[in-house]
Order: structure tokens, then sequence, then C-alpha cells
């Protein structure tokens, strides 16, 4: 009982440690579920079938603007998980070109950001944004937070 | 800062220029032609033009105008920014060419802003490929984001 109160509080004092690349990991399991959640919700007119509720999320290809663009939030910021997984359990430091681990992992939370705010400015007419969306924006925003206190930390990153 | 233009650096400057004229020519053939300014896809795929154009601007001013971008925040410099702001319009660009587009086809617009999405990400390519091995590739990483 006492080496399993030792290894959870092992645990929660790593969890607090590391709690920005634990930031980056949860966002990137909310943006996975978020993804199945709609993104669009309301009525839409359909020359077909008239008017339907629309229930759309970023992998349907009811609209435009969904798959892949809306995907690609969901994508950013999952990815950005993965790539801390594969460092924290396979030592697989991921870096692009010029672009080191920290770097990648800013510059994908900052994209997913973007492009999710971006969708708050779009005419959608009598649509609303879903539970799905508010869910992808929080994810990108706190991979974006949670990237730049990474990055941030003193003596990690230089400049270019 | 004071060299000539490199042709990565060309390559995104032209770039800029291509994408603010392909976003007011039709983007898409659908209920009418639709450019990026008009709904339901501005200001989404007007993105690909910003970007573009950011990308074009920060050349300018980095190389043209003299701004100092040499000390960077985050280990974003020069070739950092214009990295990350190229590849966006690039992937952006790309991403719409798969997007289901209602049985109307792709317009000029697209065309040109796919281009220059396209070439912003090759030239910010370019440039990072030019520069020396720097502070991001060689000391940019101090440790895992776990330490």
């Amino acid at each position: 009982m006492r080496t399993i109160a030792t290894a959870f509080r092992k645990a929660l004092a790593s969890l607090r440690e590391n709690a920005s690349g634990t930031g980056v990991m949860l966002a990137g399991a909310l943006a996975l579920v978020a993804s199945f959640l709609p993104f669009y919700e309301g009525e839409a007119f359909d020359q077909v079938a008239g008017v339907r509720t629309l229930d759309a999320n970023v992998w349907s290809r009811d609209s435009l603007v969904l798959f892949p663009v809306a995907t690609l939030i969901a994508i950013l910021v999952i990815v950005a998980a993965v790539l801390l997984l594969l460092d924290r359990f396979a030592d697989v430091e991921a870096s692009v070109l010029i672009l080191g681990p920290d770097q990648l992992l800013v510059w994908m939370g900052g994209f997913a950001t973007l492009l999710a705010i971006v969708y708050l400015f779009q005419d959608k007419g009598d649509i609303n944004l879903g539970v799905g969306y508010w869910l992808l924006l929080l994810a990108a925003a706190a991979s974006l937070a949670c990237s730049v206190l990474t990055a941030a930390k003193p003596g990690r990153t230089a400049t270019g | 800062m004071t060299k000539r233009l490199t042709r990565g650096e060309l390559i995104v400057l032209v770039a800029g220029p291509v994408t603010l004229l392909g976003s007011f020519l039709p983007f898409f053939s659908y209920e009418g032609a639709i450019n990026v300014w008009d709904a339901p896809i501005f200001p989404i795929a007007t993105l690909i033009a910003l970007l573009a154009i950011v990308a074009a601007g920060l050349v300018g001013l980095v190389r043209l105008g003299g701004l100092d971008l040499s000390r960077g925040a985050l280990g974003f410099g020069y070739s950092e920014l214009l990295l990350v702001v190229g590849a966006s319009a690039g992937i952006l660009a790309v991403a719409f060419l798969f997007s289901p587009r209602a049985g109307g086809g792709l317009g000029v617009g697209f065309i040109l802003l796919l281009l220059g999405g396209v070439g912003s990400t090759v030239g910010a390519v370019l440039v990072a490929n030019d520069r020396d091995p720097g502070p991001a590739s060689t000391q940019g990483r101090r440790g895992s984001p776990w330490q």
C-alpha cells in the first residue's frame, strides 16, 4: 500500500514538474475527442433534402470549409501531442529543417489556434458553432500556451 | 542583412503579390463564382493570402527595410518565422485542394493562391537551407519538454 502511495506521489510530482508537456498531451487528447463532436450545429437548406438539421464534425464533407481545413486544427494539436509522446517514450527528437522540437510545438499550437480563431469571424448564416468547435479552440489554445511555456523555460531556446 | 536577395527570398517576395491578386479572382465556382473575401470561405481561405503576404512583408522588412530579427523570441528568428508563416500558407492552400466543392470547380484565384502558398513554402525552405546551421537546430533544444 505504501509503495502504491509513493508511486502515486512520484507520479504527481513528475506531472507538476512537467506540467507544460502534460498540457500539450492533454490538449491532443481533447482535440481527438472534439474532432468527432459537432463543429457546426443548426438547420441548413439543401436543394435536394430541403431544410435539414446539420450536425457536422471536422471529418464531415458537408461544407466547403470543414474537411480537411477545420480538420487541420485537430491534426496539428494531435501531432504536437504525438511528438511529445515520441520524445517521452521513444526518445525521438523531432526537428524539421531549422525548427527544433520546441519551435515545432509552438508553430503547431499557434497555427491551430489562428485557424480556430478565424472560424469565429466566418459568416455562417443560420448555422452555429458547436461544442466540437469550442473544445477544439480550447485544445489549440492550451497546446499553444503550454508549448510557449516549455520553450520559454530559462536556457531552453536560442534565437534564430 | 545587406547582401543580395537569395533565390528563396525572391520566390517569397513574388508569392505575396501573386496571392493578393488571386484573392480577388474566383476561388470556387460555388453558387456563382466566389473569391476569398466572400462568405462562406472568408476569412478562412483568406488566410492563405494573408500569410503569404506576411511572409513577403517579412522578407521586405528584414532584407530591404533593415529590420533586425536576429534576436527573435522563443527561438524564432527571421528564417524560422519565414518558414512557419510560409509553410502555414502552403499547408492551408493544399488543404483546400482536397475540400469538397459541392459540385463546383476550382477557379483561377484558387490556382494563384495555391501557387503563391506553395511558393511561399518552397521559398522559405530554400531560405532555411541557405542559412548556416542555426541556433534552433543546434542549440534550440536544451532538454526534453519533460525535463
